[in-house]
């Protein structure tokens, strides 16, 4: 037994010498704990489900691009060799891949008319990377040739329904303007009017057709981890390339990483003012129980404990508060993930219809070993800044003070 | 060797503009092996002379020496280790760790020397056996009756095998035949190691078992 065990023995003994106050304040520490880790969980969950729903719905988690194609993206830019980037997305391993051909254009119905973006998709590989299919309400996903997809409020605001005939008015890769009437062959609804209303699908070959476009591809959008997609995307580009442009999720919707960032500034912030009242909760207890001990000190001092080692022995104390808070809030958060994991929190009550719900609005929460630890630490490194104080006090009393103390 | 030396040593308590002399100008040596015993009212200054002997304060003016060691200047630290070494220490209320056993009680401060767990056991028992308490060991500081806790205060004190003890009223808060027992404890310890002790009381019965008596009155010594 050394000098550290033997404190450690005087520390646990002392804190269940007066136990109702030593569990009040486990039960506050551990309260916190256990909303630091749920909280991370239910927030990576959230940012889980923006993530899928903003992915899933037209980005994926990379997309490759002609080099310049944002600057020019009515002129149609081509990805120049399709054969190429298919050897490349092979080598990587990359298997879930949608290619488009997408232009900006005109829909029209009798005296009404709306922007949209056409693209042209494979439907055989579009729902690999996309759940527009998922959300189709009438009619099929694959419209057929001479038929497109459109959106039910798309469809409401142009008075047409299914079977209806559109019309699109264009530009072709040449730059030549015409006009072509189509069948509507499918209606879907993701609850999201804005995307709804601007996005219209036909099949790939029947765009490349009508655009004079043959073979050509503008985009090839690839579903894949987003936690990876950086990498992918950074090693894709290495491989291809300058005359590609290879983005991974986090730089095509910038606006997603802000809010996340935001939701992420915000939980710290109440993370702070929680393990501020915490410290200040620890800091009381061990302020007790200095002043409660104030002779025992003066007594550990006469007989050549150092003031290091009487902060020592108070640190200990906050310290074992701490460990047994995180022990048991950490037991409890994980328990309660777990079951927020299986059965999520349904915020489709709570919220109107935004992007990043799209794909489901039941929050289930996720929690990685990494967090779990952070949250571990964050406490216990609270519980030892807050016992620092009393335990600096402890360690400045007068011998004699400490020793006539009663 | 002067085990302690005290030099023209003077302590004022200042409370705002009141100042209490409770040590005006002592001057005193104390040898090697000597059992001497301060004695004197309450507020003599007892208290005061130990607390200053035993580096636990410091002097207004005067010096003090200890094993012929100037101790002015000690950082808290210095002193607490000066401590650790040198001294031993026995109190009127005994001052043991109530949450610790007997047994612990006596290793705490035998940790604070860097020694191996075999000898630390070795000198734990021998102690123990020392003060009669080989039986009680295990048990906690607050199971032991008063004058057992004085025993192991007092194996604490020891344990270290310091050069010297200082005394509080070591029987101050016991009855008198448990008293006696305690002082004759320290007397076989002073005469078995040649430990110098140096301890306050006014009780008679005490006092007379010195070797030498050092009367306080008013914070000097009476001649």
């Amino acid at each position: 037994m050394n000098l550290l065990f033997l404190q450690l023995r005087i520390a646990l003994r002392n804190i269940l010498r007066n136990r109702r106050r030593t569990w009040l304040t486990v039960a506050a520490v551990t309260f916190s704990v256990f909303c630091l880790i749920v909280f991370q969980g239910l927030m990576t969950g959230l940012h889980d489900k923006m993530v899928a729903s903003s992915l899933g719905m037209d980005l994926g988690a990379i997309q490759i691009h002609a080099a310049g194609y944002e600057a020019n993206r009515t002129a149609l830019p081509p990805i120049p060799a399709i054969g190429d980037v298919h050897r490349v997305l092979s080598e990587k391993g990359v298997t879930r891949i949608a290619q488009r051909l997408k232009t900006p254009t005109l829909l029209l119905a009798g005296p009404r008319s709306s922007a949209v973006i056409l693209s042209g998709i494979d439907p055989e590989a579009e729902p690999e990377v996309t759940f527009i299919a998922g959300k189709l309400t009438r009619g099929s996903y694959d419209p057929g040739a001479g038929r497109l997809l459109l959106s039910e409020s798309l469809a409401e605001s142009l008075a047409v329904g299914l079977d209806g005939t559109v019309t699109l008015m264009i530009q072709d890769a040449f730059g030549k303007p015409l006009a072509r009437r189509f069948t509507v062959g499918g209606l879907y609804n993701t609850g999201l009017s804005s995307f709804d209303r601007g996005h219209i699908y036909m099949r790939l070959a029947d765009v490349q057709e009508l655009l004079h476009a043959p073979g050509k591809i503008t985009e090839i959008a690839i579903q894949a981890s987003p936690g990876q997609a950086h990498s992918l995307a950074l090693g894709l580009a290495e491989r291809l390339g300058s005359g590609y442009q290879v983005r991974d999720w986090r730089a095509l919707a910038p606006d997603l990483v802000q809010l996340m960032e935001l939701n992420t500034a915000t939980f710290r912030l109440l993370i702070l003012i929680v393990f501020a009242i915490v410290a200040m909760g620890i800091a009381n207890t061990m302020t007790t129980v200095v002043f409660e001990r104030f002779r025992e000190f003066g007594t550990l001092s006469a007989i050549g404990t150092t003031p290091a080692g009487i902060v020592t022995m108070v640190l200990l104390e906050a310290l074992l508060l701490g460990l047994f808070a995180a022990v048991l809030g950490t037991g409890a958060a994980l328990a309660a993930c777990l079951f927020l994991a299986g059965h999520g929190i349904d915020l489709g009550h709570f919220t109107s219809a935004n992007q990043y719900f799209v794909a489901g609005a039941v929050l289930h929460a996720r929690i990685g070993g990494m967090e779990v630890m952070v949250a571990n630490l964050i406490t216990l490194l609270t519980a030892l800044f807050a016992g620092m104080v009393p335990a600096l006090r402890a360690a400045r009393l007068d011998p004699v003070e400490a020793l006539r103390h009663s | 060797m002067n085990v302690i030396g005290l030099e023209e040593v003077s302590k004022i308590y200042r409370n705002g503009r009141t100042a209490l002399t409770a040590l005006d100008k002592v001057n005193l040596r104390i040898e090697a092996g000597e059992f001497t015993c301060i004695a004197g009212p309450s507020g003599s200054g007892k208290s005061t002379l130990l607390h200053l002997a035993g580096i636990l304060d410091t002097p207004t003016s005067g010096t003090i020496s200890l094993l012929d060691r100037p101790c002015a200047g000690f950082s808290r630290t210095e002193a607490a280790l000066f401590r650790r070494h040198h001294l031993g220490f026995v109190f009127q209320t005994f001052n043991l760790v109530p949450v610790l056993t007997a047994v612990e009680n006596i290793e705490y401060a035998l940790m604070l020397h860097e020694l191996s767990g075999s000898e630390r056991q070795k000198r734990v028992t021998e102690v123990l056996e020392e003060v009669g308490l080989a039986d009680w060991r295990n048990h906690r500081a607050a199971d032991l009756s008063g004058g057992q806790q004085q025993r192991v205060a007092i194996a604490r004190a020891i344990v270290g095998r310091p050069p010297l003890i200082l005394a509080d009223e070591p029987t101050g808060s016991l009855d008198s035949a448990t008293g006696a027992g305690i002082i004759d404890l320290l007397r076989a310890i002073n005469q078995r190691q040649g430990t110098t002790f140096l301890f306050s009381s006014h009780d008679v019965r005490v006092i007379e078992r010195a070797d030498r008596v050092i009367r306080l009155v008013d914070g000097g010594i009476a001649p």
